[in-house]
Parts: C-alpha cells; sequence; structure tokens
C-alpha cells in the first residue's frame, strides 16, 4: 500500500517582478511503499529540495499532488498545517536544526511538547529510542557540547519521537564525517528494517547505496530509479554510480 | 586619492548600516544638544542676574555634570552594541585582502563623519532649542522671560570636546578590540554558540539582601532626618540588589521553573523559559540599566512635580502668617524696636496689619527617653537613647496673651502641650532640672507655632522669661555654638498684594537696620511672598533638571531597547526558522515571541514601579523635609508620572518590535 503518493507534481518560481519564470519541477510522479526507504538523487539544481520541500509541506506545489495516507498535502487548512507536519512527518536536516538553547534531550521533546504530550510519555518514548540510537550518555548536553555525528543523531530521535508515518532526510550525511556518516546511515537502514519509512534527498553515492530504492531526478523530472533487491550495498554502490555516469554524459545518446 | 577612497568606503557602509548607525547619530545628536543646552543655561550671563540664581547655578551645574557623565558611558555602550554587529563586515573585509591597518583608517574615517555629523547637528539642535529650553525653565520658575537670542560659545566649545573624546575613545577602543581578533573570529563573533548561564546563587542571595535592606530602609525609617542620611545608603543598596537579581536572580528563577518538569513541558512555557534563559544572560545588565534609569527618572519627576505643585500649601503650613520677623536673643529694648519698626512700615506704606502675634520663645532638639530630655552634640556618633524629638518652651505672658487659660506658674511647673508625642508624662528631666507637668493642655492657641509635625513636639508653658533664659543655658552648656537661641517672633498678615507685602518686609529691614540705638540687632525678616520666590526657583530648577534628566535617561532606555531589539532579531530569526521546520505554527512562533519581548521589556518597568512604590514613603518624608506635606498630592503625581513613562515606554516598545518583527519575518 503506498503511503505516499506523488501525482504530475510541476513547480515554477516566478521571480519577484515578474518576468523571468524558472521551472523548478516540471512532472514529477512516483509512490512509496509503506516501509520502504527510498533516496532521490540528482545533481544540484536539479530540484531535490524543491521536492522534498512540497513533500514536507513547507511549499506549495503549482500543480499536481501530494497524498500522504490518501489525503491530499494541498488540501490541509493552514492553521492545521503544523500539527500535521507534526503528528505525520520527522524532519532530519543536513544542518541539524537543533536549538542551541535546549540540551538534546528538550531538544528532542520539543515536538511533543508542542504537542501537548505529559512529560511522563515523553521519557518513556524517549527511553525506547534513545539506547538504540546510543544517545542515552549525552541527554544531557547541549548541542555545542557534541560532535557532529552525535547532534544528527539526536536529530533523529526527534524526529522519530512523534512516531511519524514517514521520515523526510535532507542530504543526512552532508555535514558529518565519513565515520559519523557510515554510523548514522547503519541507523537509517536498522530503524527502516523495523518498519520505519524513509525518503532521504542526498546525491551522496554511499548514503544513497543504503537504500532499498533510488530515484533520480533530472531537469525537474524523474529521469531513472533502480531498485535494490538483493544487491550488496557496494553492489548498489555501483549500479547508482554506473547510472549517475550514463545522466552527466547525457545518457540520451546511447539509448 | 588614497584618502577620498576610504573616505566614500566610510560612506558607503554608514549607508549600508543605516538601520544601525541612525539611531546611534541620532542619540549622539540628542546627547550633545542636551549637553549644550544645560551647558548654556548654566553659562547664561541673564540668569546669573536672576535673584535665587546661585542655587539655580549649583542645580544646572550638578545637571551638566550628570549628562556628561552619562554621555560617555551611555555613548560607549552603545558603541559596543555597532562593534558586536558589524564584526562579521570587518572580518569579511579582512579576508577579502584588507589589512588592519586598512580597517583601522576605514573605521576612523567612519568615526570621523559619523562624529562631525551628529555633534554639528546636536549643537545646532541645542541652539535651535536653547531658547525653547530655557523659556520652560524661567516659567517654572516664574521669572519673566528676557528677549533675545544668544549663542553661548563657552558650551559649544564644552561640548565639542566631551564629545571629540569621546569618539576618540570610542575609536581607539573599537581599533583595539579589531587589532587583537583573528579573521576568522571577527567572522563568527556574531554567532559562537553560547554557553548556558550558570546559576549563581550567592549573587542571588546578595540581591536578595541588598534589596531587602533598601526596601526595608525606605520602609522603616521614620525619622525624616535619618530618612535623608540613610537615603543614599538605600539607594546604592537597591542598585546593586537591582543588578544582582536581574544578572543571577532572574536566571535562577528561571532554573527553577526549569526543573519543575509538569509546569516547564508546556508547550506555552517550554521555548520560552529555554529561551528567556539565554536573553537574560545577555541583556540583564541591559535591562538592570534601564530599570534604574526608569526609577530615577520616576522619583525624580514625580518627587519634584509634587514639590512644584504643592508650593503654596507648603508656604502656607510653612508660614502661616504673611509676614515674619524673627529675632535671635534680644533684650527688651530690641523687641520694642522690632515692633516699632512693624508698626512704622505699615504706616510708612500705608498697609494695614492683622493678625499679629508676638512672643518669645525657644527650642531645641532632644532625645526624649521616659521623662528625661537628653541633650548630645550631633557629631556623636552614637545616638542616645530615647525618640528624637522637639521642645519648645514659651513663657506664660505669652501663652495667656494669646488667649491661653488664666493659671498660675511655680519655677519649676510647666504646663505641656504635646503633638505627636506622649500625653501621660507628669514631669520631665532636663539636665539637674525637674518640671512636673501641672497640666496637660488641649488647646494652645499658638497656631503659628504648630508647623512642625515630622516629630514628637513637647510645648512646654513657663513661669517667666527667667526660667527660659536658665534653660537656655543649660542647652548652650552642651550644644555651644550651635546652641538655639531664645528668639522673639512677631508674625502677621497686611492688607495688600504680594508686592506690598514684601515692600513692607523689606521695609522693616531697612528701618532696623537704620535703628542702631541698641547696636546691631539680629533680626531676619520672612516675607511668604520672598520665601515662595526663592523656594519656586529652587523646586523649578530641580522640576527643570527632572524633566530635562527624565528625557535623557528616556531616549537611553528608547535606543537601549532598540539595539536589544535588533541585536536579538538576527539571533531569533534563526532559532524560530528552525522551531518552524520542527512543526510550530506561525502563530505560535509568533505567540512565544511576544510573551518573551514583553516579558524583558516590561520587566525593568515593572520592577521600577516596584521601587517607586516601596520608596514612597521615604521619598514623602524626603520631601517633606522641603514642607511638603501633601501625601495625597504626592501620590497622583507619582501616578500621573508613572502613567505618562508607561505610556511613553509603551509607544518605543511599539516602535522598536516593529523593526524586531521586521528581521525575525
Amino acid at each position: 500500500m503506498a503511503i505516499l503518493e506523488v501525482n504530475n507534481l510541476k513547480k515554477v518560481y516566478t521571480t519577484r517582478f515578474g518576468g523571468n519564470q524558472v521551472q523548478a519541477l516540471s512532472d514529477v510522479t512516483f509512490s512509496v511503499e509503506k516501509g520502504e526507504y527510498v533516496a532521490i538523487m540528482g545533481e544540484s539544481g536539479s530540484g531535490k529540495t524543491t521536492l522534498l520541500n512540497i513533500l514536507a509541506a513547507l511549499d506549495k506545489a503549482t500543480a499536481g499532488q501530494v497524498l500522504l495516507n490518501g489525503k491530499n498535502l494541498s488540501a490541509i487548512r493552514e492553521r492545521e498545517l503544523s500539527a500535521f507536519r507534526r503528528q505525520n512527518l520527522g524532519f532530519v536536516f543536513q544542518d541539524f536544526n537543533l536549538l542551541d538553547t535546549f540540551n538534546l534531550q528538550d531538544n528532542i521533546f520539543l515536538p511533543l511538547v508542542l504537542a501537548g504530550k505529559g512529560y511522563h510519555e515523553m521519557r518513556t518514548r524517549l527511553m525506547s529510542i534513545a539506547g538504540k540510537l546510543g544517545i542515552n550518555e549525552i541527554l544531557g548536553k547541549y548541542p555545542y557540547e557534541v560532535s557532529g555525528g552525535q547532534k544528527q543523531r539526536a536529530a533523529v530521535a526527534r524526529a522519530l519521537i512523534t512516531n511519524p508515518q514517514i521520515i523526510l532526510a535532507d542530504e543526512p550525511t552532508g555535514a558529518l564525517d565519513s565515520k559519523a556518516a557510515e554510523s548514522l546511515l547503519a541507523m537509517f537502514q536498522s530503524i527502516n528494517q523495523e518498519g520505519q519509512t524513509i525518503l532521504m534527498v542526498t546525491h551522496s553515492i554511499k548514503a544513497a547505496s543504503c537504500a532499498r530504492r533510488v530515484l533520480f531526478i533530472k531537469d525537474g523530472k524523474v529521469f531513472h530509479q533502480i531498485y535494490k533487491g538483493s544487491s550488496s550495498d557496494e553492489e548498489m554502490y555501483q549500479k547508482i554510480s554506473d547510472t549517475l555516469t550514463v545522466i552527466t554524459t547525457g545518457g540520451g545518446k546511447h539509448e | 586619492m588614497n584618502r577620498f577612497f576610504y573616505g566614500r568606503l566610510a560612506f558607503s557602509n554608514l549607508k549600508k548600516n543605516g538601520r544601525l548607525y541612525l539611531p546611534y547619530i541620532l542619540a549622539v545628536i540628542g546627547t550633545s544638544a542636551m549637553y549644550y543646552i544645560i551647558g548654556a543655561i548654566y553659562r547664561d550671563e541673564g540668569i546669573k542676574k536672576m535673584p535665587g540664581s546661585s542655587d539655580l547655578g549649583l542645580i544646572m551645574g550638578l545637571g551638566c555634570g550628570v549628562i556628561g557623565i552619562f554621555a560617555v558611558i551611555f555613548l560607549f555602550y552603545t558603541n559596543s552594541f555597532l562593534m558586536k554587529q558589524r564584526k562579521k563586515e570587518f572580518g569579511l573585509f579582512n579576508i577579502l585582502g584588507m589589512e588592519k591597518h586598512h580597517i583601522g583608517k576605514m573605521m576612523f574615517w567612519e568615526t570621523v563623519l559619523v562624529a562631525a555629523l551628529s555633534i554639528s547637528l546636536g549643537i545646532a539642535g541645542g541652539v535651535l532649542l536653547n531658547k525653547l529650553v530655557t523659556m520652560v525653565l524661567l516659567r517654572l520658575v516664574s521669572f519673566d522671560v528676557p528677549f533675545g537670542f544668544h549663542v553661548s560659545q563657552g558650551s559649544i566649545v564644552s561640548t565639542v570636546i566631551l564629545f571629540l573624546c569621546i569618539f576618540g575613545v570610542t575609536l581607539v577602543y573599537n581599533l583595539f578590540q579589531v587589532q587583537k581578533a583573528k579573521p576568522i573570529e571577527l567572522l563568527q563573533s556574531v554567532s559562537h554558540g553560547e554557553k548556558e548561564p550558570k546559576t549563581r546563587w550567592l549573587l542571588t542571595v546578595v540581591g536578595i539582601l541588598a534589596l531587602g535592606g533598601g526596601y526595608g530602609i525606605a520602609l522603616f525609617v521614620e525619622n525624616p532626618v535619618e530618612a535623608l542620611l540613610l537615603f543614599f545608603v538605600a539607594v546604592i543598596l537597591v542598585i546593586l540588589g537591582t543588578y544582582c537579581l536581574f544578572t543571577a536572580g532572574s536566571i535562577a528563577i528561571l532554573k527553577l521553573m526549569r526543573k519543575n518538569k509538569n509546569y516547564y513541558y508546556k508547550t506555552s512555557h517550554f521555548t520560552s523559559v529555554s529561551g528567556m534563559i539565554y536573553r537574560m544572560k545577555q541583556n540583564a545588565v541591559g535591562l538592570g540599566n534601564i530599570c534604574i534609569l526608569s526609577t530615577m527618572v520616576l522619583v525624580m519627576v514625580s518627587g519634584t512635580i509634587s514639590l512644584y505643585m504643592g508650593v503654596d500649601s507648603s508656604m502656607e503650613s510653612r508660614y502661616p502668617k504673611e509676614i515674619n520677623v524673627t529675632g535671635y536673643d534680644l533684650e527688651e529694648e530690641g523687641k520694642n524696636i522690632v515692633n516699632k519698626a512693624v508698626v512704622q512700615a505699615a504706616a510708612d506704606l500705608d498697609i494695614g496689619i492683622e493678625n499679629m502675634s508676638y512672643y518669645t520663645y525657644m527650642s531645641f532638639t532632644v532625645f526624649k527617653d521616659g521623662e528625661n530630655f537628653i541633650v548630645q552634640k550631633s557629631d556623636k556618633i552614637t545616638v542616645p537613647q530615647g525618640e528624637m524629638s522637639i521642645v519648645e518652651w514659651i513663657t506664660l505672658e505669652d501663652y495667656q496673651r494669646m488667649g491661653g487659660k488664666n493659671i498660675e506658674l511655680e519655677e519649676d511647673e510647666v504646663l505641656a502641650y504635646t503633638l505627636n508625642g506622649d500625653k501621660e508624662d507628669q514631669a520631665f528631666h532636663f539636665k539637674d532640672r525637674t518640671f512636673k507637668v501641672k497640666e496637660h493642655l488641649s488647646e494652645l492657641h499658638l497656631s503659628d507655632m504648630q508647623t512642625e509635625v515630622m516629630y514628637d513636639v513637647y510645648f512646654l508653658v513657663v513661669k517667666d522669661e527667667k526660667v527660659l533664659q536658665d534653660i537656655y543655658e543649660l542647652q548652650a552648656s552642651v550644644y555651644g555654638e550651635r546652641a538655639s537661641q531664645v528668639v522673639y517672633q512677631t508674625a502677621f498678615d497686611v492688607t495688600g498684594n504680594v508686592e506690598e507685602e514684601k515692600a513692607c518686609g523689606s521695609h522693616i529691614l531697612e528701618l532696623l537696620n537704620a535703628d542702631q540705638s541698641a547696636g546691631e540687632l539680629n533680626v531676619m525678616v520672612r516675607t511668604r511672598a520672598g520665601q515662595k520666590e526663592s523656594f519656586m526657583i529652587f523646586c523649578g530648577g530641580f522640576l527643570f533638571l527632572g524633566i530635562f534628566l527624565g528625557f535623557v535617561f528616556l531616549m537611553a532606555t528608547t535606543l537601549i531597547i532598540y539595539y536589544k531589539q535588533v541585536s536579538e532579531g538576527y539571533e531569533d530569526k534563526v532559532r524560530f526558522e528552525i522551531m518552524q521546520k520542527v512543526g510550530m505554527s506561525k502563530k505560535e512562533v509568533r505567540a512565544s515571541i511576544r510573551s518573551q519581548i514583553l516579558k524583558v521589556f516590561f520587566l525593568p518597568l515593572v520592577m521600577a514601579c516596584i521601587h517607586l512604590l516601596v520608596a514612597f514613603p521615604m521619598i514623602n518624608r524626603l520631601i517633606f523635609l522641603f514642607g511638603m506635606a501633601d501625601m495625597p498630592l504626592f501620590a497622583i503625581c507619582s501616578a500621573g508620572t508613572v502613567g505618562v513613562f508607561a505610556v511613553i515606554y509603551a509607544i518605543v516598545y511599539g516602535i522598536t518590535a516593529r523593526s524586531y518583527y521586521k528581521i525575525v519575518g
């Protein structure tokens, strides 16, 4: 069953004084099944971030629709939007977006507090995920006191704690060193194996090779996709890099 | 060519940073204009010729000093805000290849431009406004306004020197800052991860104790003279307490709130409590400044306004009769000369005399312990046991002439009439003398004398002047040079207007000076109108200074609030963007911003009002010393001042909050 359906999505940016129009997404259609782990790849300017912003309901599409669990995002009223995002979506960002005025625990609690949950419930939920993410020891620390990898794990905990339908990750390894990146990706794989749906935008082949399916976006369209199937991470890495070579050298000629 | 380049660069920098520099320049213009004006008044020849101008000169000199010191602190403080905001820019210049001495040159030209612009505009504004302000001052002290428009060169020179010095010092400080920083530090200086502030319990406790002590003095010291002495102790304690509580106390309270899990983890408290902890860390001193400044404005303006408004009633209570002739240590002959002079003067000027009273009395301060009167020189450090009281001695003859009872008195007997104090004493012991109280009077018939109500006052009627003289010698043996003298007092009203009243007063003095038949007489003639004039100059001068400094402080408060809003706006922008991404709605973000900003900026005002409220009884006692005994009037004046101040403060807040919201988006 598809948890997320994207149909003929189109996004056109108009510069402030009319005139120039920039087409970020021309016609994007894909769907994500429950429990899937999908990576979206593309070069800078291919429309990845625009797509993610629309999926996150941070931006509105010019045409087309996004259905989350069959519910059309554009039909949600403005004042319900924040609550909707809080309840259904979890976010992991490249630059962590942790608040430096909160310690890690309070950062993780933030969405629950906004949802009006009691302290004990929050604490129980946190305990069940903090162990898995290996952040038990550092919950009392402040973001400026811990490493990038630890920050990102806290951010993942913040995304998970609301039990979201889907986690949207924007270049989650972008600001991490290779070791921290590797352990984060391993963590993503393990939470995915427990049934968590993940949609990740990245241009790191390494990150994408951990996903079960990779979508390639070029010029505002889904250009190609590969399934991991039973391949290992290394084989997947090879497939992705082959595909990227084809895309960048102008695959049209070889077809 | 090169110099031209730096000048132009400096100019374009200032233009680009208009949002930061415009208020700064306006502040310098304002402060220098104010400084010029008060300096010009201080040096004004016309005002120097006014009667009672020495008081006014003193007050204006004080004002000059206060504004000068204030300008230094205040402009230095604002400058540090500017530097903090601009470091990133300097870092960028540095990285793009400008050496530090190039940056220094650029900063030099910026300072030159700002200084030239703001000082010249400030003096120009000062010159223009000077006339208006002088007119207001002269109106306040009830003097006719002399015509003419003149520029005070002395004041221009001192203004230019002062502000050039301030700019010079800030430039040196800024250059030093840039010199010692690495470019990367300059780039990042706006946004390095700030550590959570520690709870400083010691400072919190000190703050509570200091504030408690100051409040205690204000509330429990009832004696006005002691109040005057302790007033400055109380002020210092309150200032200390305010700073401690703003810096340490606020954080301690917030952290306690955070410890309470059920309270803290609520949507409306969560972000604002944690945000406030950081906000208070950065703003505590600034908020403390605002609080102290506001309190000063409120105290000064409300006190002087009520003194000013109550001038008529306080003059009437101090001088129940229009003309008062007081002779010190007069023999019978001297008294006759005084009486003759009064009658003569009235006849010469063709003025009628009414409600005439004359009597001899002596009054001095004692410490009353039970039935003992203890006297001690006031320069001793230890204060004797007992209640500080005033004893007024009059003779039976005078008492009866005023309409008192027909009673015989022995040498060791007195009639007692008590204001405020004990009414059951059987006798009074003073040195080796004992006076039995023959009767406690219920009425004294001496309304002229009953003006003193701050202390316990004992009016004692003794047999005759010989007893009075004995008592004089007894107290003189202790007080020495400062002994009270036996006073012969004549007081009366005259028919006719204020001018005639004053003329009569000075004519009496002329006649007394002319008659040397009893040698030099120690006599003072006070007319209520004359006293009122000099009191008006004093009060009006203070009121003027109060309002004037009030304006300066308010300007400072405005600017501090503005810069706080702007500098915080840039920091908060990032924070609120993150919150929105994590699922906070725009509305919630706005509510959170509003509640924090409101708390931060109205906290000083609330605190200042509490200070004023607690200080109220003490200030009331102090203005009592100036003869103002109208508590309801003072209460109305204070409430009015607070009201006006709060409205202005709210307007300032509204304007600055707009620029904050613009930044936060």
